[in-house]
């Protein structure tokens, strides 16, 4: 008897329990918030997968298979990483840079009538010039290179920092006025403690834009004239037909972009915990 | 009534053209807690602003201690109906700003220590390092509150502070103030918009109520009730019924003889 319930029972138990557990990890996954984005993400690369293997002849190998891209992305980690070096070596001074002289002059300019009446035509005029035309020029003006590049850097992100923080201080709200004056804080005190962090949810947005544009300079401006850097790796490759390490350039780019807009995000998040 | 600290003689003010106080006269005297009464849009809030400096009269003077009033100054202080405290800043900092004001000699560790004794005074002693959004309303008004009292002026200037409060918090705060306000020698000159008549009459010296803008004071009461005053026997008390109908009266006809 013994043996022939075990025998009975036994294999029934599976038979139950395990279509039951993998609906429940089926449902697990088709709850799982990034589904859709990963969903997307497969499907391109089943498209590029498929792409790469019909239309590519050993003659013009212009979609490399992602496989061959990995490969090419290992091979190339190394020099990518020195060249996420140089690159942000570049990308740093001009970003904080503009970040500083954005901020200061934008809340200052905003809080100044004079100033105010004198700047906000003045940059309606500059700020939309295409930052990518002074490259040029400042390479020809500039003694070298990485002054040059990190100048176009600096004027990229600097119209949007100056012109959130410009924004950001127009529009304190009128209830931090009043406290500020019934507290008889002085100009500098409101700037400082009141305008200042008022402004910071504008002024991180335009960081961000900022930022943005800063990865574009930079990579533009090092098709001109760097000898190392993320966006000088892209065109180097390309100008070979190395078209497996060219993507692989392509991609490590808008990776190092992503985790830079991240770290950004992260920083904003932590600054503005005051917020709802 | 003390002699008079605080006197409005015919002012008049328009926002934007459109008249919101008009030839109004009023005096408070030294230590008073005066509750401003009113329909909503009758420019009680207006009224605080000017006294405030916030704004300017169009017409008429006000004076405070012989003085006109030119501009704001931490000799007043302002509690505001639901945002007086930086967001930014943690509720110790937000006091600390004011005494930095009030005593600019303080080194930090001594304000911060002050700004604590301020805010154990309004019973916030356990949210010293919180932010106001952590808060609940009744906690950012005492903040508001203690934030006033760290500026250490001789008049309070409060614009419906208990407005946005439940009732068990509204009556909580109401105490609170009367308790700061009856220890405190010499007393603070405390001008408190209402629209709650039971609330103006519960903290009140005087009740002035003012008509439908442009406004001027249609009518002034003392109120005669004894202090302290308990809640429970004072609001089923025939005094305080008459002088509720009276206002409540008063009221009423101006916003009748408005609508004619």
């Amino acid at each position: 008897m013994n043996t022939l319930t075990s025998i009975s029972t036994l294999p029934e138990a599976p038979a139950v329990s395990s279509p039951s557990m993998a609906r429940r990890g089926f449902q697990a996954l088709w709850r799982w918030p990034g589904k859709e984005a990963t969903l997307l993400f497969t499907g391109l690369l089943l498209a590029w997968q498929l792409g790469a293997t019909f239309f590519t002849t050993a003659a013009n190998p212009l979609l490399p298979t992602p496989l061959r891209v990995a490969e090419a992305l290992w091979d190339a980690l190394p020099e990518l990483w020195v060249g996420t070096g140089s690159s942000l070596l570049i990308l740093l001074p001009g970003y904080l840079a503009a970040v500083v002289t954005g901020v200061v002059t934008g809340l200052l300019v905003a809080t100044t009538p004079g100033l105010r009446r004198a700047f906000f035509p003045f940059a309606r005029v500059v700020a939309p010039v295409p930052p990518t035309v002074y490259i040029p020029y400042t390479i020809a003006l500039l003694p070298t290179f990485l002054l040059s590049a990190m100048f176009v850097v600096f004027i990229g992100a600097f119209w949007p920092v100056f012109q959130s923080a410009a924004a950001g201080a127009l529009t304190v709200e009128g209830r931090y006025r009043d406290n500020a004056r019934v507290l008889g804080l002085s100009h500098d005190e409101y700037l400082c403690k009141v305008v200042f962090p008022a402004s910071l949810p504008h002024i991180f947005s335009g960081m961000a834009v900022g930022l943005a544009f800063a990865f574009i300079l930079l990579t533009v401006a090092e098709l001109f004239g760097a000898n190392a850097g993320l966006g000088r790796f892209v065109q180097y490759y390309a100008d070979f037909a190395d078209y497996p390490r060219m993507v692989a350039g392509i991609l490590y780019t808008g990776l190092v972009t992503f985790l830079s807009l991240s770290l950004l995000e992260h920083i904003r998040h932590r600054a503005l915990f005051w917020l709802k | 009534m003390n002699a008079a600290t605080l006197t409005l003689d015919a002012v008049a003010f328009a926002y934007n053209g459109v008249p919101i106080l008009d030839d109004l006269r009023l005096t408070v005297g030294e230590g008073e807690f005066l509750c401003l009464l009113g329909p909503s849009g009758s420019g009680k809030s207006t009224l605080l602003r000017l006294l405030a400096g916030l704004e300017s009269p169009q017409r008429g003077a006000i004076h405070w201690f012989g003085q006109p009033i030119a501009g704001p100054g931490i000799d007043r202080g302002m509690v505001f109906q639901d945002y007086s405290l930086f967001p930014w800043f943690s509720v110790a900092d937000n006091i600390a700003l004011a005494i930095a004001k009030a005593h600019p000699a303080l080194s930090k560790a001594r304000r911060r220590e002050l700004a604590r004794e301020y805010l154990a005074q309004v019973g916030l002693e356990d949210a010293t390092d919180k932010y106001p959004l952590e808060l609940s309303g009744g906690m950012r008004q005492r903040g508001a509150i203690a934030r006033a009292l760290a500026l250490g002026s001789p008049m309070l200037l409060m614009d419906e502070p208990f407005g946005a409060l439940d009732t068990l918090n509204r009556a909580r705060l109401q105490d609170l103030l009367l308790t700061v306000w009856q220890s405190a020698t010499p007393r603070k000159t405390i001008l408190f918009v209402t629209h709650d008549i039971d609330e103006a009459l519960y903290l009140g010296d005087r009740v002035a109520v003012l008509g439908t803008a442009p406004a001027q004071v249609i009518a002034d009461y003392p109120v005669p009730f004894d202090r302290p005053r308990d809640r429970r026997p004072l609001f089923t008390s025939v005094p305080f019924h008459q002088l509720r109908e009276t206002i409540a009266d008063a009221l009423s006809a101006d916003t009748v003889a408005h609508l004619n």
